[in-house]
């Protein structure tokens, strides 16, 4: 086992296991694996389940599990999946990203995103969008605005200038 | 399965979970079947450890648990644990 556990992580899994989170490779979600504190042995893993579109718990065979494991088990699987509910830095990151691609890196350009945004979304900035869903459709809307190249040209004005 | 899922425990088991009695053959404490609601198949059990000196959980193999379904059979657990607490704070005040 090459990761450490983190201190956030050690926090919840209390005083029989610990959460060790697993390198993450080409999956989009993080996933963690249960070691007992004792034996270091592994006991199961917390990772996201596509079919019920949430993280779930995997137990390993011939395992058990008191009470209190249990309750920390369930606190890591909440936790995920109220991380995956919320709009993370990572997608404050890749929004504000394609929106300097879409609509050019200049105060015009950041305008016209935010502009953007605001019609699209009704929001202000990428934080209010409150949850990971919406930010996953403006991402999406963003790179159809990217591929169609048409939000880097300023609007014109009807005499033919460009607007501010 | 004989045993049918008591009122009590359907209130604890939630949504997708069935807490099934098992007949409690040669054992001093209850043992419970954790099955699908929707197709009975049994997901694990919860039954005493005399080790830990404790109700445990014993998941099958290939089953797998939302964040609801742990919350419900730790429910179970710590109702079976009060209600152990509770017959042998009993038994010693009729001795």
């Amino acid at each position: 086992m090459k990761a450490l556990p983190t201190p956030t992580l050690d926090s919840i899994a209390g005083e029989f296991m610990q959460f060790v989170a697993l390198p993450q490779g080409p999956m989009r979600t993080p996933a963690y694996s249960i070691v007992s504190r004792r034996e270091q042995r592994e006991l199961g893993q917390v990772r996201f389940y596509p079919r019920w579109r949430a993280f779930a718990f995997f137990p390993y065979n011939l395992t058990v599990y008191s009470s209190d494991c249990l309750l920390s088990i369930y606190r890591l699987v909440a936790d995920e999946n109220e991380r995956r509910l919320m709009v993370g830095p990572e997608h404050v990151d890749q929004i504000r990203r394609l929106m300097r691609r879409a609509f050019g890196d200049s105060p015009a350009g950041s305008k016209r995103g935010y502009a953007w945004l605001r019609t699209h979304f009704h929001v202000g900035s990428v934080h209010e969008l409150g949850t990971a869903r919406r930010a996953g459709q403006v991402i999406r809307m963003l790179r159809e605005v990217i591929q169609r190249g048409d939000a880097r040209r300023p609007a014109m004005r009807p005499d033919g200038r460009a607007a501010r | 399965m004989k045993a049918l899922p008591t009122p009590t425990l359907d209130r604890i088991a939630g949504e997708f979970l069935q807490f099934v009695a098992l007949p409690q053959v040669a054992r001093r404490t209850p043992s419970y079947s954790i099955r699908s609601r929707r197709d009975d198949s049994e997901l694990g059990l919860v039954t005493w450890y005399p080790r830990w000196r404790a109700f445990a959980f014993f998941p099958h193999p290939l089953a797998v648990y939302s964040s609801g379904c742990l919350l419900c059979i730790n429910r179970l657990i710590a109702e079976e644990k009060a209600r152990h607490r509770t017959e042998i704070a009993a038994r010693r005040a009729a001795r």
